[in-house]
């Protein structure tokens, strides 16, 4: 449904596209196409069985664009899901192809939420492989004590809590295309934040809610599900709560206004912005 | 105790179950000898060892013998007559298996408090007095758990779900049950599950060390509403609770039947007993015992109680299981059948740590940002060194409740679930799910979490047939095969087999 109300959006958007564009509601100016260089499109994620890992790589109009490969939580790439289209947002790079893709690089990816049972490729690896991937299909290399050893290491001493000066801190916590879910990544900004916080004292934080609109390579344009900017917002201060920052300080704003995507950094702009003032 | 001496007819019941695959694991034999009835007032001593179809289990006090005369674990403390240790037997690695469950049956003629109506029938509206109305307890391990529907957030505000449920099958006639259904005055969902082991739990309630990242919400961890402190998120199919302080109340007063929640006293003797209790598998029937020299450090109960919870087990350095490398056959070592058993072992363990599959649509594994397929192994969802659970909360849906993927099941209710369009969907069925428990949903309400559940702890397998919290797989074989089919593994019968038996040592 989230989908389809996407997807309705987006003829919305080209229905008014005749129309001169409202600021505030995600529609560009009529034949607004991103610059040159940038492909976002939505599309079929497709797998590739290569060896050391698999790699994956997205289907639009009839070519396959590569937009990453397998790896674990705490990697920056997190690859899409089959059984559901992709949004992809990238710069199309002049590296050769990889995993018989175009390189997209950088590339944002978003799962969109609803099933889609179409997408379900998965390719033999045909002669491609990745080398030098930081982890194979198996377990990990990765060096520890063992559980039995009876003088086990200290732990790793916990990071030094922020110093002051404590000035402001304005940072943001993104999210995919339509979504609510904070990767490794993001939870650590709200992590840090909320350890500014408890250092500085801090007893003004406002956190500020948004949703987005992604303009697309064929020139049409994704609006995010309405009422997601304050989903997100509470959805960080209860993040923030479940931190121990004190639930008075908290103050949970959204922003129902969509800044126009001009096809390049709309990606930031599904975003919760979170102000520190100590 | 059954101290019986390795081999002999042991090995043929061994065989039997791997062969034959019975309804249910044979159990010892005759009966159930070791069984451990409430308020039986014997001293548990500080090292047991008990007879199951593939070997023995030890159990370990590490605090010495245990009075269990008045201790609130062993005493019956509600109005059934029921003691924790009714559903949560030594011999059984804690928990209890249906072979000595069938036993009582025969041996108590249907009157062990075992059986009691609220929990230990299909339903408490139906006749106690027939074996038809024990049949899920009976035939399959399981036992009624029956929540409030809708339910509550963990401060007890009101928690509007992402989905409204329907019955669409009721076997047991519960859930449409004019006193215990979906429509009652107090509307409730029953779903059937297996006790899980109530031991080793130094692992089960140490939170994940990643500081505080809950990957399976994107959010910080749960914490204990007593101390404040961040809570593991693993116990029971569903996480309903928190802490072995609130689930000992919950059970005390679904279980027990007790009139009001256990007192701070009773609550404290039975987790400081839960914290120093540990089992493991301690021989093989075959195999032979693992205390001899050089068994691989990871087996056994003491191994269990040495350990440290916490560690990241998806690597060769730290092998979940440890290292089976003494049991690795050797050129001119011995070729007997229990050097072959464990050789067998051997390959089982390397299979889990290394056999690479697609795993696939599986919510809480492929939607947390690894990507929907991952080509990786058993180890990358069973992480956790020493269990073989999920160092992060580990509530996952691999399929077992959930339709098109669980396995056949007439037995067990049906529910249908539709979601909310303003919801976020499951994540690969989509708004309509047909499921025979909502696991996880049953606490949060959404829709992602239809279906999915919280893995159980590995050790003492063999003492306590079946698996899965739905009792769906009669043995270990049975385990495996669902594997098999569901993620395409192609796996040979010798890697079943190995797998069977690299399982049973643990
Ligand atoms: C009638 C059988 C029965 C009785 C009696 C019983 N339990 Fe359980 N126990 C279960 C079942 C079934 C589960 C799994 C429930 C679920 O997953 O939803 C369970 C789960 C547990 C767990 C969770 C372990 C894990 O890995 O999540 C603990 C701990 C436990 N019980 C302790 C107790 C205590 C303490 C008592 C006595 C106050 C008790 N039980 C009485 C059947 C019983
Ligand atoms: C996608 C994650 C995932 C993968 C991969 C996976 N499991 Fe599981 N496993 C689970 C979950 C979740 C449960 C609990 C399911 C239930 O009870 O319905 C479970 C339960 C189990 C249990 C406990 C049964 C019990 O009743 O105590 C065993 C044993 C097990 N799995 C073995 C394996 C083996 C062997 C493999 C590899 C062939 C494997 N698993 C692969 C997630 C996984």
């Amino acid at each position: 449904m989230r989908a389809l109300r996407t997807a309705l959006l987006a003829a919305l958007a080209l229905a008014l596209a005749s129309a001169p564009a409202t600021a505030g509601d995600g529609t560009p100016p009529p034949g607004t196409k991103p610059p040159a260089g940038r492909m976002n499109f939505v599309g079929c994620p497709v797998i590739r069985d290569t060896a050391e890992v698999p790699c994956w790589l997205a289907e639009y109009q009839g070519e396959l664009y590569y937009i990453g490969i397998q790896n674990d939580i705490t990697a920056t790439f997190h690859p899409p899901q089959l059984k559901h289209r992709a949004l992809v947002e990238g710069m199309v790079s002049k590296k050769p192809r990889i995993c018989g893709g175009i390189v997209l690089e950088p590339v944002n990816v978003s799962v969109i939420p609803e099933v889609d049972t179409r997408c379900n490729k998965i390719l033999p690896a045909q002669g491609y492989r990745i080398d030098n991937a930081p982890r194979g299909t198996g377990p990990a290399s990765r060096g520890m004590q063992a559980a039995s050893d009876p003088n086990p290491p200290p732990p790793a001493p916990p990071p030094p809590p922020p110093a002051p000066p404590f000035a402001p801190r304005d940072v943001a916590v993104r999210f995919g295309f339509d979504g609510l879910y904070m990767n490794f990544h993001n939870f650590k900004i709200v992590q840090d934040t909320a350890a500014y916080v408890r250092a500085s004292g801090a007893r003004k934080i406002r956190i500020e809610g948004h949703r987005g609109a992604t303009l697309l390579s064929n020139g049409r344009t994704l609006v995010e599900t309405a009422g997601l900017a304050r989903q997100r917002a509470d959805k960080v201060a209860e993040a923030l709560r479940g931190l121990g920052v004190a639930p008075a300080s908290l103050e949970v704003a959204a922003s129902e206004v969509i800044e126009t995507p001009d096809g390049v950094a709309d990606f930031e702009r599904r975003r919760v912005r979170i102000v520190v003032t100590p | 105790m059954g101290l019986s001496p390795i081999g002999g007819w042991w090995m043929g019941a061994a065989l039997a179950v791997a062969l034959a695959a019975p309804v249910v694991a044979a159990s010892s034999g005759t009966g159930a000898p070791d069984w451990w009835s409430p308020g039986e007032g014997k001293r548990m001593p500080a090292e047991a060892s008990y007879d199951n179809p593939y070997g023995k289990l030890t159990v370990l006090n590490t605090t010495g013998p245990i009075e269990t005369a008045g201790h609130p674990f062993f005493t019956p403390l509600g109005a059934n007559g029921r003691a924790c240790v009714t559903c949560h037997q030594p011999s059984d690695g804690m928990s209890v298996s249906a072979a000595h469950i069938q036993a009582r049956w025969l041996e108590t003629k249907g009157k062990d408090p075992l059986f009691a109506a609220v929990d230990g029938s299909n339903c408490p509206a139906l006749p106690q007095d027939k074996r038809a109305s024990h049949s899920l307890l009976l035939d399959h391990g399981l036992f009624r758990i029956f929540v409030p529907w809708p339910p509550k957030n963990a401060d007890g505000s009101s928690l509007n779900p992402d989905f409204s449920i329907e019955v669409v099958r009721d076997p047991t006639g519960c859930n449409t049950d004019k006193t215990y259904g979906l429509k009652s005055a107090n509307p409730m969902v029953s779903v059937f599950r297996r006790p899980r082991p109530a031991v080793n739990t130094k692992y089960l309630t140490t939170p994940d060390s990643i500081a505080g990242f809950n990957a399976k919400t994107g959010m910080p961890f749960a914490r204990d509403p007593e101390t404040g402190a961040f809570v593991s998120q693993e116990l029971m199919a569903d996480g309903r609770t928190l802490t072995l302080k609130t689930q000992a109340v919950d059970a005390g007063l679904s279980h027990l039947e007790t009139a009001a929640p256990l007192s701070p006293a009773q609550l404290n003797a039975i987790v400081a007993f839960e914290t120093q209790v540990y089992a493991a598998q301690s021989a093989s029937s075959i195999g032979g015992a693992f205390a001899a020299t050089g068994a691989p450090p990871g087996l056994g109960a003491l191994a269990m109680a040495k350990g440290r919870p916490g560690i990241l087990g998806n690597d060769l350095k730290t092998p979940v299981f440890q290292s089976f490398e003494v049991w690795r056959p050797k050129p001119g070592g011995p070729t007997d059948a229990g050097a072959a058993f464990r050789a067998s072992v051997v390959r089982g363990a390397d299979l889990y740590m290394t056999k690479t599959f697609w795993i696939r649509d599986s919510a809480h594994l492929n939607t947390v940002g690894l990507g929907n397929p991952i080509k990786r192994t058993c180890s990358t969802c069973h992480n956790a060194q020493m269990t073989g659970m999920d160092v992060a909360p580990g509530w996952m849906d691999i399929g077992t409740n959930n339709l098109p993927t669980a396995d056949p099941l007439a037995h067990l209710p049906l529910f249908k679930v539709t979601c909310r369009k303003d919801a976020y969907p499951h994540p690969f069925l989509g708004r309509v799910i047909y499921t025979h428990d909502p696991g996880r949903a049953l606490t949060t309400g959404k829709c992602d979490d239809v279906g999915s559940i919280t893995m159980q702890q590995f050790r003492g397998l063999a003492a306590r047939a079946p698996y899965f919290a739905n009792g769906s797989a009669k043995d270990l074989m049975a385990l495996i095969v669902y594997y098999d089919r569901r993620y395409e593994m192609k796996l040979t019968d010798q890697e079943k087999q190995d797998f069977v038996n690299f399982m049973s040592v643990l």
